[in-house]
């Protein structure tokens, strides 16, 4: 039950900070912050215990995080729904023309390549992180497996 | 021992939802979404029925690995969800195949919605006719109005313009 209210108390205070203060608790420095309390917090408790809190937890930040993606980033999928539904706009070419101007994808390229987590940058020229190829190429190899294909 | 008891149920929910998934991939026609979210139903019901019919675990425990059990569903979810749809990853897909930024042209605006409206006529949540679109599934409307529902809640004023 402990794991209920601590995801309760973390959903509660990441919309109240972000609703007024526009800072956004799911970072790498607030992620490691809360993760250092909980053990501390339950320090008496048993390891495997500990292990469980911090499983249920971390795995709680990366739904919410994905989330939260889709709530700040607007979903290509779900603009045309809105167009389409609240706004009356039926016409196909006149709906796909609406998107030619939209920064729907622009903001996602300016994001992915400004950080440093997957781009480095060096003279004006963009290369893949280690880490990003490793993960690139695993989800290339899931997709086979899966027999899976993109559709963007 | 409940706690890693719990992890292992874990990773069975992991192992069966790949295994029905696979098995639906090569024997069902449906759409890829239907069949995630169907082998991740089966395999949640499989999981928990087991659970509570032969008592593995103490019951202060039962909140708990619910909750492990759908977030990690979730997160199965989207790891397909990346694969298939997530422009990020295939902008980096593209990347790691012609290491140049030219190639990222191919992600224009027109071209990804153009994908995305065949996409949603093909799984029938749209419909075409005399070059109007109908929405013709609505549960979809759902989905559209617990994002703009949050985009409230978080004071998010930009609404899908």
């Amino acid at each position: 039950m402990i794991s209920v209210f601590i995801i309760l108390i973390f959903i509660l205070s990441h919309i109240l900070s972000y609703r007024y203060l526009k800072i956004n608790l799911i970072n790498k420095f607030f992620i490691f912050f809360i993760n250092l309390f909980l053990i501390i917090f339950f320090y008496s408790s048993e390891l495997s215990y500990i292990f469980l809190i911090l499983l249920t937890f971390n795995s709680f930040i990366f739904c919410y995080f994905i989330f939260f993606t889709g709530i700040t980033d607007d979903s290509p999928t779900l603009k045309i729904i809105y167009y389409l539904y609240f706004l009356k706009i039926k016409n196909k070419k006149t709906l796909e023309n609406k998107f030619v101007n939209s920064d729907t994808i622009g903001i996602r390229i300016n994001s992915i390549l400004q950080n440093k987590f997957f781009f480095l940058r060096k003279k004006n020229k963009y290369s893949l992180t280690k880490f990003t190829q490793k993960i690139i190429l695993l989800i290339i190899f899931l997709q086979k497996i899966l027999k899976l294909k993109s559709d963007v | 021992m409940s706690e890693i008891l719990i992890i292992i149920f874990i990773l069975i929910l992991f192992y069966l939802i790949t295994f029905i998934f696979n098995i639906l991939m090569r024997e069902v026609e449906l759409g890829y979404l239907i069949k995630v979210i169907l082998s991740i139903v089966l395999s949640l019901s499989i999981t928990i029925y087991f659970l509570f019919t032969y008592n593995f675990l103490n019951k202060d425990f039962y909140p708990t690995i619910i909750i492990l059990l759908l977030l990690n569903s979730y997160i199965y979810l989207n790891i397909i969800q990346i694969i298939v749809s997530s422009i990020r990853v295939n902008i980096l897909k593209v990347f790691i195949r012609n290491k140049n930024y030219s190639s990222l042209i191919r992600f224009g605006n027109k071209q990804v919605f153009k994908k995305r409206i065949s996409r949603l006529l093909d799984s029938k949540i749209l419909k075409l006719s005399k070059n109007k679109l109908r929405l013709d599934n609505k549960k979809i409307l759902l989905i559209l109005l617990i994002y703009i529902f949050f985009k409230k809640i978080y004071n998010i004023k930009k609404i899908y313009h």
